[in-house]
């Protein structure tokens, strides 16, 4: 048995036995505040687990029956005889009853008169030769003077049965008993002393109780597992730039490297690199915002010459550096890619860009005017139609599509254009995004003498798809509940 | 890119020749036209801005043919000079230099058929008519003209006619007052006079590029078609006039060119109607496709996409139709080739090249800061690039700066570059108002203004703390950790007033001798303005010069 098997009230009775040797159970049921009949059972049970020695007691306490009270006040209806009858001489029994005694009481006290041998009677006479001494009987009765009870004590006994079956007395028995620790329950109790007999329960361990060892003589308490924890809410990353990272990843994992350019470029390096007529709707594909006020200079942009030979030979038309100067927000990372190209010049070349573009437009569940692109160009002399078709196929089949079609499309860059479209499960066949040859334009004006493959496929689109949401705005929500996942 | 309508009877008709529709659905994404919608026989198609040629049903029609093996090959067009003709006057070469004009005979017009004409020339008009400014035309009934048409510049009181659409008589000024079409493009055209197209009885025929006659409005009586094309670049006017006239053409007979004669000097032009010849060689298709055609291979898929293809000597050349106003060089050819070929026939091939994939520096530093930050237990926020101006200038703490506008917003509270990120952390923190205490968002993102009209883009970290009781050290000790962890350096703080902050609780943050950000606590009155209701500590960092 363990002490941890031990109530609280056996572990007491322990406690105290280690420190008195033995104990009176009616004691231990005062000291202990518990009734006697409750100890008494807890007791059994720490002595049939062999801890204690329990030696059983009776206790008898005596009260007055109304008869007894009646002779409390009077005396002894022998007693009040022999006293009317005085010292010397005798009485006639017949004036007993004048006297004042009721018959009942002359028979009971002639009866007892005889019986203690205080006198005898002869010839109607009661004759007593002197008045006895007080005898125990009678000094018993004298003790419930102011006592309602009193415990019988053993020298006492004889005389109170007497008194008992006088139907003076009565007698009650109370139960009690002496206990005593044994071998096996010294042990425990000195165990339980190091302990401590009464542990305090503790909800955490400080550093101190841990260093001290004081861990061990505390209870911990079990913890609730049912219980919700306390809420909390740790930092996270958006998931907008979590799917980022993830088609980084791919691309990485494909051998490509990654670069950007700034959001606000000239048109020079948005439209006309890539060959886009000015005043032209091309001009417009992505309703680009332009800035208000703002130019910048072309003077030390080495391919201007390039560009403006290119474009007036073959669209006919003057070329305006001043509207190839003009700053707008980029419609499209290709101007990134063309950057690239120009400053990079060597083959072999696998590059690609995750960034944000700009149209202009309205913002509802399907539209918005910033969102990203996934922009990517492979460079080589021996790159053709079918490595693009290739790695374009290789790259959605990366991010979860098995199916894609390729349908022809027209950008002004590029010569074959073709637009992606992949098969989902649901949503039925989606447009990707656009992807074609470099045109030797546009190859020109970066100055590169091999075949570049180009693609600008849709990111947020498929951001929607793999985070399961519907409405192009909750992709860079700025609501925390909706960041903690609570609403 | 364009949207159009079309009616499916009468793309059939035009192609000749009956096919269950799905066939034509089939087809037609190979013609660069996607559907957008069907409705009855409306077909919506959006197709694409190259093919001018694709913007009515007679070219789309044209192009099915070939697809669906109706007719393959060059379309020829019988063409001749026109017996009528157009004086361009001196006055025009400053407003409105070019014309050029076409007859379109013997046409069968109805309904349909006008209504493509018209949606032919509205998305001509808007492409590349830079919506009527560079390029505009218009159509007339050639039987109720005179035969020689003065092109030339007038008063707006000495013009007048009844416009398109109205029963009386206008001036000028009055058809640009009133007239819908005056009312949106009167700004291309002087104050004061406008070009206008006069027969040889003095009847004024249209003032472009504004509005025709009612009185040569073309009906489905119309039998032959006079084309004007005006407009202030000779190669559009060109492209415009041989678009629409071979378009017409499909429901007529043939083509007449006018001779445009120059007044002052009497000169004469015509259109170009010589079809472009390009050479490609089976080379060209490998080096640019990856794929080995033999010549014959190449000329029958060129047939089938509307070219003419002879082989010369080794060499495929190609005959170009004349409305195909798209094909510049080799590569636009080799395009169709593809097309004809089939994209999806296309087999997709890897090319192996030795290269090693990396992220940039850049992301990998703006990574480190992020995850620096979700250690510190901040939630990421993405913001937009563009803000209020009101709220840009209120956050511009860059001296000596200016906040960057946008010329064309298109939406209230985004028409500028924000210069600062922490306008956004604010908006979400108001946003997430019913979310639990401590708010702590941070952004990692691009910030703009302009220093001396020059624009000065950079990447910027912001962080923001809104709590119950907060205050600048416990923004200044996270900050202090960020520059830490990220430098190994330790910020120093200067004292700067902002009006945005309060007063003694605002620092410009100092690291090595230079200035790479601000962080203070905002003044309460601000908070409550931007919807904040916690105390709120806020820092922003130059990323890039904090790494420099």
């Amino acid at each position: 048995m363990s002490s941890f098997e031990l109530s609280q009230i056996q572990k007491k009775i322990l406690e105290f036995l280690l420190e008195n040797k033995e104990a009176r159970i009616s004691q231990l049921a005062k000291d202990l505040k518990v009734t006697q009949e409750g100890l008494f059972s807890v007791i059994e049970a720490l002595k049939n687990s062999g801890f204690l020695d329990l030696r059983e007691t009776e206790e008898r306490f005596l009260k007055l029956t109304e008869e007894g009270k009646l002779y409390l006040k009077q005396g002894l209806p022998e007693r009040r005889i022999v006293n009317l009858i005085g010292s010397c001489g005798e009485l006639d029994v017949s004036s007993l009853y004048k006297l004042g005694l009721s018959k009942e009481e002359v028979a009971i006290g002639l009866k007892w008169i005889k019986e203690k041998n205080w006198g005898y009677i002869q010839k109607g006479k009661l004759i007593v030769s002197k008045v006895p001494e007080v005898g125990e009987d009678e000094k018993i009765i004298q003790l419930f003077h102011g006592a309602e009870v009193i415990k019988e004590s053993e020298d006492i006994k004889k005389v109170t049965d007497v008194l008992v079956r006088r139907n003076l007395l009565t007698i009650e028995v109370k139960k009690d008993g002496i206990v005593q620790l044994t071998e096996k329950g010294k042990e425990e109790a000195q165990k339980l002393e190091k302990i401590g007999f009464e542990p305090q329960e503790i909800k955490v361990i400080s550093s101190y109780d841990m260093l001290s060892g004081e861990w061990k003589k505390k209870k911990i308490k079990k913890y609730n597992l049912e219980a919700k924890p306390k809420k909390y809410y740790g930092g996270s990353l958006h998931p907008y730039y979590s799917f980022e990272e993830k088609i980084r990843e791919i691309l990485v994992g494909m051998g490509f490297e990654e670069s950007d350019g700034p959001f606000i470029e000239p048109e020079f390096w948005v439209f006309d690199v890539l060959f886009q007529r000015q005043n032209h709707p091309a001009r417009e594909l992505f309703d680009t915002y332009r800035l208000k006020n703002l130019k910048t200079s072309l003077n030390f942009t080495e391919n201007v010459k390039v560009v403006k030979e290119l474009h007036e030979k073959t669209y006919g038309e003057p070329w305006s550096e001043d509207v190839a100067s003009r700053l707008v927000l980029r419609g499209q990372t290709t101007c990134v890619s063309a950057r690239f190209l120009f400053e990079r010049k060597k083959p072999p070349i696998k590059m690609f860009v995750i960034s944000d573009v700009f149209r202009s437009d309205v913002i509802d569940a399907t539209h918005h005017i910033q969102f990203k692109q996934i922009e990517g160009i492979m460079g080589d002399y021996g790159v053709t139609f079918r490595h693009l078709l290739g790695i374009l196929d290789e790259f959605y089949k990366k991010v979860g599509f098995a199916e894609i079609k390729f349908v022809p499309s027209y950008f002004p860059f590029t010569e074959p254009s073709v637009e992606i479209v992949a098969k989902h499960e649901k949503l039925g066949w989606i447009e990707m995004g656009g992807a074609g040859m470099f045109r030797p334009e546009v190859l020109k004006a970066v100055g590169v003498d091999f075949q570049v493959a180009a693609w600008g496929l849709g990111f947020d689109r498929l951001a929607m798809i793999a985070l399961g949401i519907d409405d192009i705005r909750k992709l860079r929500t700025i609501d925390l509940l909706e960041l903690r996942g609570e609403s | 890119m364009p949207t159009i309508k079309i009616n499916y009877e009468d793309l059939i008709s035009l192609i000749g020749k009956s096919f269950d529709p799905n066939k034509i659905k089939e087809v037609l994404p190979n013609a660069k036209c996607n559907i957008e919608s069907i409705e009855g026989n409306i077909w919506t198609l959006e197709v694409t801005s190259d093919r001018p040629d694709h913007f009515s049903s007679e070219g789309i029609s044209r192009t099915l043919k070939g697809l669906l093996g109706v007719e393959e090959g060059l379309r020829k067009f019988e063409t001749k000079i026109s017996d009528v003709e157009v004086i361009a006057d001196e006055s025009v070469k400053l407003i409105r230099p070019f014309i050029m004009s076409a007859v379109v005979s013997n046409l069968k017009l109805d309904d349909e058929s006008i209504v493509q004409m018209m949606q032919l020339q509205d998305k001509l008009h808007d492409g590349i008519g830079q919506r009527r400014k560079l390029v505009s035309m218009g159509t007339y009934d050639l039987d109720k003209l005179g035969r020689k048409i003065f092109y030339k510049v007038m008063k707006l009181r000495d013009i007048v006619f009844v416009p398109l659409g109205y029963k009386n008589e206008m001036n000028g000024k009055e058809i640009l007052e009133i007239t819908e079409q005056g009312k949106k493009f009167r700004s291309i055209i002087p104050n004061d006079e406008a070009p206008i197209l006069e027969d040889e009885k003095g009847n004024i025929l249209s003032m472009p590029p504004i509005i025709n006659g009612e009185q040569s409005r073309v009906t489905e009586n119309t039998k032959n078609i006079f084309i004007d094309v005006t407009g202030l670049s000779k190669v559009r006017v060109e492209d415009a006039l041989v678009v629409l006239s071979t378009s017409l053409c499909e429901r007529g007979y043939g083509i007449e060119w006018v001779k445009v004669v120059d007044k002052s000097t009497s000169s004469i032009t015509l259109p170009n109607d010589k079809n472009k010849e390009l050479r490609i060689s089976p080379e060209d298709v490998k080096k640019n496709l990856g794929l080995e055609l033999e010549s014959e291979k190449i000329i029958r898929l060129l047939r089938s996409v509307r070219f003419e293809a002879n082989l010369v000597g080794g060499e495929v050349v190609v005959k170009v139709p004349i409305y195909r106003r798209d094909v510049f060089s080799s590569v636009d050819v080799i395009e169709d080739v593809a097309i004809a070929f089939g994209y999806n026939n296309l087999v997709p091939e890897s090319y192996l090249m030795k290269t090693t994939g990396r992220p940039s520096e850049k992301k990998i530093l703006e990574r480190k800061a992020k995850l620096v930050m979700v250690g510190m237990e901040f939630q990421e926020v993405v913001t937009p690039f563009l803000c209020s101006l009101q709220k840009a200038n209120k956050w511009n703490y860059n001296l000596g700066s200016k906040v960057i506008e946008l010329e064309n917003p298109s939406i209230e509270g985004y028409d500028s570059v924000r210069p600062s990120l922490i306008p956004g952390l604010l908006s979400s923190i108001r946003r997430s108002a019913h979310a639990s205490l401590p708010h702590k968002v941070f952004e990692v993102g691009r910030v703009a203004v302009a220093v001396n009209s020059k624009v000065h883009e950079f990447t910027n970290i912001a962080a923001a703390i809104s709590d119950d009781r907060i205050d600048l050290g416990e923004g200044y000790m996270r900050l202090f950790w960020f520059i830490k962890s990220m430098t190994g350096n330790e910020p120093k703080l200067e004292a700067f007033n902002f009006d945005n902050f309060l007063e003694g609780r605002s620092a410009r943050i100092k690291v090595n001798d230079l200035f790479v950000g601000i962080i203070g606590e905002v003044n309460p009155d601000n908070l409550l303005e931007e919807g904040v209701r916690n105390p709120t500590v806020v820092w922003e960092l130059n990323l890039e010069k904090l790494i420099l």
